[in-house]
This record gives C-alpha cells, sequence and structure tokens, in this order.
C-alpha cells in the first residue's frame, strides 16, 4: 500500500486523540509524593510529654553544608537542654537531608510538604514553633495512613 | 441598487463569520493538537477554554507594538495588511451554503462574489497571497530569519503554485467549467470526482497544505530553525493579521476541495445539502489539524523535488490521459 509511513503516523496520532492526557492538572488536581522525599523539615515531639525530642547537641547545625540551620539552648529545670530558637533558612537549604540522618534523636525529620515558594525572604526562614506544627501535621498524616492499613 | 445592498450585507456577514472561524480556529486546533499529545489544551478561560480565543485577541490588541529601527517602515505596515487581505478575496467567491432558487427564477448565491470563473478567480487571489510574506521577510530590515523565510516561501510558491492549477485542471475537463456550482451539479449527476481523479485528489491534498504554509510544509515559518521565519519581528495585531491570512486560507482551499473533489453539498438525503458541505470542509479543516500533529517538516528542496520531478510530469501524464479518455468516450466517464 501507498505511504505506509505516513499512515502509520497518523494513526498513531488518531489513536492518543481519543486516548485519555496524561497530564496532572496540578492547583486543582496532586501526584501522591514519595514517601522517602526530601521537602520541608519538621520536628517531632515525645509522643507521651509532647515535649520536643532535640536535645540541642548541635550536630545538624555542624553538619549541615550551607548552614542555615542556627540552634540557641537554653537550660530546663531537670538540667537537659532543648532549644530556645530553633530556625531553618530554606532561602539557604539545598534538601541535602544530612540534617536528619545525623539526628541521633530521630528529633528533626522530612515532611511531605512540598509549596514553599513566598514572595518575602524573610518567609524562608522557619521558626521552631513552625516545623514543630508541621510535624504534627506531618505526623497525623502517617498515622491516619498507618490506621488505614 | 438592491444588488449593491445584498453585495455589501454579504460582504460584512463574511468578514465577520471568518474572523469568528479563525477565532476559535485557533481554539480547536490547540485543543486537538493537545489531546494527540496527550495533553489537555486551553481550560482555564471559561468552560473547556471558550473564552481563550476572546482574551489572546483582546491580548494582542494592547501587545506593544514594535518596528525595528531598520525595517522599511512603510513596506512593514503594508506586509500584515495584504497577507490576510487576498485570502479574504478568495473566500468572497466560496459559496456558504448551497445557492437557491428564488421564485423569480433567479439563482441566490451565498458567496459575495459569483461568476463563472471562480475558480480561476480563487486560484489567482490564492498565488497573490504570498506577497505578504514576501513583503515581511523584505520589510523586516534585513533580519536573517525573516529574509530566509520569505526565500522559501518564494521557493515554496514556484512549486505548490503550478500543481494547485494542474492538479484542478483534471477536474475541470471534466466538468468543462470553471463555475463551482457547475462542479457540483457535474457530481450530482455522476459519481464524485475524487473517484475518477485520485491521484488529481492526492496532488492537491499536498499542494493545498503547502499554499497554506502547514506542517509539512511550514517552511515560511519554521518555529525551531527559523525562530518564526518571516513574521519574527512583528508583534501583535500585525502578528495575528498573519495568522488571520493563513487559516483564512486555509479554509478556502479546505472548501475548494470539498466542492471540486469531495462533490459540495451532495450527498446522501439523510443530511441536508449544507450539513454535508460542512462536514467535508471540516473534515478538510482536520486534516490540516491532523498532518501538524504527526508530520515532521520537509526541507524546501525536498518539497521542490516533489513538486517539479515527481508531481509535475504524473499530472501532465493524468491530463493527458484524462483529455484521452474524454475524446474517446471511455464508458467510465
Amino acid at each position: 500500500m501507498l505511504f505506509k509511513d505516513l499512515r502509520k503516523g497518523l494513526s498513531v496520532t488518531l489513536k492518543y486523540l481519543f486516548t485519555h492526557a496524561v497530564t496532572c492538572q496540578y492547583p486543582t488536581q496532586r501526584l501522591n509524593v514519595p514517601e522517602r522525599g526530601r521537602w520541608l523539615h519538621a520536628l517531632n515531639l515525645h509522643e507521651e510529654s509532647q515535649k520536643i525530642k532535640c536535645i540541642d547537641c548541635g550536630l545538624c547545625e555542624e553538619v549541615c553544608p550551607s548552614k542555615c540551620i542556627e540552634i540557641i539552648p537554653t537550660e530546663n529545670e531537670d538540667h537537659t537542654k532543648s532549644p530556645a530558637i530553633y530556625n531553618i533558612d530554606l532561602g539557604r537549604c539545598c534538601f541535602c537531608g544530612l540534617c536528619v540522618e545525623v539526628c541521633p534523636e530521630l528529633a528533626i525529620s522530612m515532611s511531605d510538604k512540598y509549596e514553599l515558594a513566598g514572595y518575602d525572604r524573610e518567609k524562608f526562614v522557619f521558626t521552631k514553633e513552625d516545623l514543630i506544627k508541621v510535624g504534627i501535621e506531618y505526623n497525623n498524616k502517617l498515622q491516619k495512613k498507618e490506621g488505614a492499613l | 441598487m438592491i444588488e449593491v445592498i445584498i453585495g455589501i450585507v454579504k460582504l460584512i456577514l463574511l468578514v465577520t463569520v471568518l474572523s469568528v472561524y479563525v477565532m476559535y480556529a485557533t481554539w480547536y486546533e490547540r485543543k486537538v493538537i493537545g489531546h494527540m499529545q496527550q495533553r489537555i489544551g486551553p481550560k482555564r478561560v471559561g468552560p473547556y477554554g471558550l473564552l481563550q480565543p476572546l482574551a489572546d485577541t483582546i491580548k494582542s490588541f494592547f501587545k506593544e507594538d514594535v518596528i525595528p529601527a531598520r525595517a522599511d517602515k512603510p513596506l512593514f505596515w503594508l506586509a500584515p495588511i495584504l497577507a490576510p487581505t487576498f485570502p479574504f478575496a478568495a473566500a468572497a467567491a466560496i459559496p456558504f451554503f448551497p445557492p437557491i432558487e428564488l421564485s423569480n427564477g433567479t439563482m441566490f448565491y451565498f458567496s459575495v462574489f459569483h461568476s463563472n470563473v471562480d475558480l480561476l478567480y480563487i486560484l489567482a487571489m490564492m498565488g497573490l497571497s504570498s506577497f505578504g510574506v514576501m513583503l515581511a521577510g523584505i520589510a523586516s530590515g534585513g533580519n536573517k530569519y525573516s529574509y530566509f523565510g520569505a526565500q522559501r516561501e518564494i521557493a515554496q510558491v514556484v512549486s505548490y503554485e503550478i500543481i494547485l492549477a494542474l492538479a484542478l485542471l483534471n477536474p475541470i475537463l471534466m466538468v468543462q467549467s470553471l463555475n463551482l456550482t457547475d462542479f457540483v451539479t457535474f457530481q450530482q449527476q455522476h459519481l464524485w470526482l475524487i473517484f475518477y481523479q485520485p491521484f488529481a485528489f492526492v496532488a492537491f491534498v499536498i499542494a493545498m497544505v503547502a499554499s497554506a504554509s502547514r506542517v509539512p510544509f511550514d517552511l515560511p515559518e519554521a518555529e525551531n530553525e527559523l525562530v518564526a521565519g518571516f513574521n519574527t519581528e512583528f508583534t501583535g495585531l500585525k502578528m495575528a493579521m498573519f495568522f488571520f491570512g493563513q487559516y483564512v486560507t486555509i479554509f478556502v482551499v479546505s472548501a475548494l476541495a470539498a466542492i471540486v473533489f469531495l462533490g459540495g453539498w451532495s450527498g446522501p438525503a439523510i443530511l441536508p445539502g449544507f450539513v454535508w458541505y460542512w462536514l467535508k470542509v471540516l473534515l478538510f479543516i482536520f486534516m490540516f489539524t491532523w498532518f501538524w500533529g504527526t508530520f515532521p517538516r520537509y526541507r524546501y528542496d525536498q518539497l521542490m523535488d516533489i513538486a517539479w520531478k515527481k508531481l509535475l510530469p504524473l499530472l501532465v501524464l493524468n491530463i493527458l490521459w484524462t483529455g484521452f479518455a474524454l475524446i474517446v468516450h471511455m464508458p467510465i466517464i
């Protein structure tokens, strides 16, 4: 038959005309993110006492290649240490995940929040309270997921 | 007097209908191409993106009108005016509905301008329509992309114009008329001309894609090698004018192919005539989009090779054969 290659191409495009689009319509529709993805950090709390897990060892501050973590410690009544200020400057963070890797207390982990764009440089500095809130949300989500399983 | 008024009303209707058609052709084309590439196409502005062409039109009105310092200013204004003018002039001879017989025995034609040399007039206007693109290349003040675009357009025009005319010569020989209405009456009495002249039909389809400068023959504006070819330097409404010209050309050649080869408004009586006619026209307009979604671009020496070395000799042979068959009254005709 004539024009075999041309007809082949035409049939392919005609077939795709009647199949569904593969695009994700982003703001209204979101893809599931991978479980081990590296996105916004979260600070975790002890489940019983609801106190922050961080003991202010300073390892994350030390290991951070872009030096975006800032910790100012405080001493508790029972002579343990915990951070008074724990800031992560996401404008500098390269999301390498080394802080999570190095943490001996599993106090810092990474959540599934990836929409981090903003209009203001100051908004990129996430404080301890912000990160704890992220941690609570993310852990609740994980528990719900496990409960469903 | 009444004829002049009717003519003016027809002209206004033609320009309005074709303008709306051009706007929605862009929407339709983006939608179909999107789905062919497994995307969705415009969908944000209005339901199914139906207001997208309106938004685009408003946007092109408010774009800054940049004229390059080295541009030839009169030609730079003239080129976008000429580009849609000649396709519109050609569309004036295209009937939009089958003609109806009035009570006093005269025929009322739904084309702005009806004559016995419709086909010749359309071919002449289509031939002139390349001047807009040529002038655009010259007027852009030595921009190499525009210049190459115009050069390719000229190479393309000398290739496809002769094929377009020769491919139409076969049906003209059989019908022995240049009047578009006569073509349809002939095909109502006989079979559609595509069955008598399949080769001429294929040649005409190739030439009509080239005449509308669409993929695979979109050589003058090869967006990935010549930036945008001849309309690199044009902005806003001026660039929109070239698109107008191109989409109206697509409509004109589609209607021509539907009338000359597919029998226009003739068809089985289950549907009224004008439905058949518009179905055929839309089929050809879809064909353009389909080709666009499928084929890569030919080089312009390949186009000239196809036109001059392959189609031209074969079409001459076809014409000789048609003439011979007509002289000896072959039973198939």
